[in-house]
């Protein structure tokens, strides 16, 4: 189902794990490559793409990435990257950005995957390794002797 | 959506490959996954590819010293940076020398008994991971030749291969015997003793490191009264000479060329004048192989200040660079050291009386043996295969 605007601007149907359909600007879904190479390969013309990994809350806030990304020229470079800032930091926690960077990754969207990235990699710098356990739930699978040993080997690390 | 048990691994490596170093290594404790992926050569590449955020590649100076029955090996941290000395977790207090620095890696040998077989070890002091090579059965130079077929080390070195993207150890034994350890292959193999090679026999005592620049590693012996310099390519495994600069006939006598040592990306000697004990300069080959490029910067007319120390044996060692301005380890009698700021691009300067204040601790303790060379702090793996599993834990 492609529905075209007045402005000829071709529609496309994106529809989330959950169900929610969000409709459009093909320009704005193309900024996912793998959309981009869905839409090539005609998989839009029979109705919406369905994008199993993606929850409705998550694919919303990738469509405003998309939509501020496609809109902007290099000009408003300045801008753009305060508007990146707002925009992780309204995703508030470790948990939403996690899912933002698995969505950003499994839809292909560079520019998106690596500004997650970068404001997780920020928010872990500092944490203490029982911290990061915490953040995603990662087992502690040392012996205290191995634990020990690793400690002391990077001891200053921890000063 | 996210089931956070198994956040996928290409995510997080995303992620981890942004941190700077410090977090990397204390991420080490998170996991025994984390422990051995974090220091791999895999996610090394990965991290140099980001790029970002720029990595502090300062050198810092590693000293090896004797401290009552044992040995400790210290991080002096940055030059001029005023850091307090680190000691490091090295898994060893025997008689240990360092042979070598590169990429982050350092090449240690040690002894672990009286009959004078060294154990080689490459050990990177960021990470604290070891690595124990293989046997090989080498002997200490300074033991006496007791039958023909005891083989004493004549020179050793450390460097890296970029054709092959590997680390290689390089051992020369008397009679006329060279070897080379691939980091990658994780073996020992002969390679021949071409000329100029034979003439490493002839490398004075306390110079058998090798100094690793472009590739290759370089030596400075010297055969009676005569001064040259070698240089082994690791890629090629060939031996080449390279030019020494050049000196007019009428002067020849005059001058002596007392060490080899590399600042920055220039090799440099340290030139001499024999009438008087006190007075030379150190000679900078501004242009690798190039006999004419050689200059001469940084004259010197007294060294009666260095502690007493000034001696017409005084050896340089300069090695390493901080800034644009280059540091000078001038090592004496193979015992005592004593560090200058070298600040300035390759122009004359006397540079000598500016002596890094922080730095004096080196002298302090006056210990009975010591000796410093340059590294910088890398995730470089002394496991360069990839092979996680071999990673001690």
């Amino acid at each position: 189902m492609s529905i075209t605007t007045e402005n000829n601007e071709k529609m496309i149907t994106l529809m989330s794990s959950d169900g929610e359909e969000f409709v459009v600007e093909e320009a704005v879904a193309a900024q996912s490559q793998t959309i981009k190479h869905l839409i090539e390969d005609g998989c839009s013309t029979e109705g919406s793409i369905p994008l199993p990994n993606v929850t409705g809350r998550v694919l919303s806030e990738v469509i405003q990435y998309c939509k501020k990304h496609s809109s902007s020229d290099d000009k408003e470079e300045k801008e753009l990257e305060a508007w990146d800032a707002e925009f992780v930091k309204a995703a508030d926690d470790h948990v939403a950005l996690t899912d933002l960077m698995m969505a950003a990754n499994f839809l292909d969207i560079k520019g998106l995957l690596d500004l997650v990235a970068q404001t997780l990699a920020n928010m872990i710098t500092g944490k203490s390794p029982e911290e990061v356990r915490r953040m995603w739930n990662i087992k502690n699978d040392f012996t205290p002797e191995e634990a020990e040993k690793v400690r002391k080997e990077n001891q200053w690390a921890f000063e | 959506m996210a089931n956070l048990t198994i956040l996928p691994s290409v995510i997080l490596e995303e992620i981890l490959a942004l941190l700077p170093s410090k977090s990397i290594l204390r991420f080490r404790q998170v996991s025994k996954s984390w422990s051995s992926f974090l220091v791999s050569s895999e996610f090394q590449k990965l991290r140099t590819n980001k790029s970002t955020p720029p990595q502090t590649n300062l050198q810092k100076i590693l000293k090896c010293s004797a401290v009552n029955d044992g040995y400790v090996i210290e991080s002096l941290g940055c030059l001029g940076g005023g850091e307090d000395p680190v000691r490091l977790c090295f898994p060893t207090e025997k008689y240990m020398r360092l042979l070598g620095s590169c990429n982050g890696l350092v090449c240690v040998a040690v002894r672990h008994n009286p009959s004078g077989v060294d154990q080689i070890v490459i050990w990177n002091p960021f990470t604290g991971i070891y690595r124990k090579l293989q046997d090989i059965c080498i002997k200490n130079r300074k033991r006496k030749l007791q039958d023909i077929d005891d083989r004493r080390i004549c020179a050793y070195g450390f460097g890296y291969d970029s054709a092959a993207d590997d680390y290689k150890v390089f051992i020369a034994t008397k009679p006329a015997k060279v070897e080379i350890f691939s980091l990658k292959t994780g073996f020992w193999k002969e390679v021949e003793t071409t000329d100029p090679g034979k003439d490493l026999e002839y490398i004075p005592e306390g110079h058998e490191v090798g100094l690793f620049l472009k590739g290759a590693l370089h030596w400075h012996v010297l055969i009676g009264g005569r001064t040259k310099i070698i240089a082994f390519d690791l890629a090629k495994e060939k031996f080449y000479d390279v030019p020494m600069p050049v000196v007019e006939e009428e002067h020849s006598d005059e001058v002596e060329f007392r060490g080899l040592g590399v600042v920055g990306v220039y090799l440099c000697l340290n030139m001499a004048l024999k009438r008087y004990d006190d007075v030379g300069a150190v000679c900078v080959m501004k242009e690798y192989c190039n006999a004419e490029s050689w200059a001469h910067f940084i004259y010197y007319t007294s060294l009666t200040w260095v502690n007493g120390y000034a001696h017409p044996t005084l050896d340089f060692k300069p090695q390493a660079v901080k800034d644009g301005g280059y540091i000078l380890i001038l090592q004496l009698s193979g015992e005592v050291q004593h560090i200058l700021k070298w600040d300035d691009n390759l122009d004359e300067s006397d540079a000598f009386d500016d002596v890094l204040q922080n730095l004096k601790h080196i002298r302090k303790k006056s210990p009975k043996y010591q000796m410093a060379m340059p590294y910088i702090e890398a995730l470089t793996s002394p496991y360069p295969s990839l092979e996680l599993k071999q990673l001690e834990l």
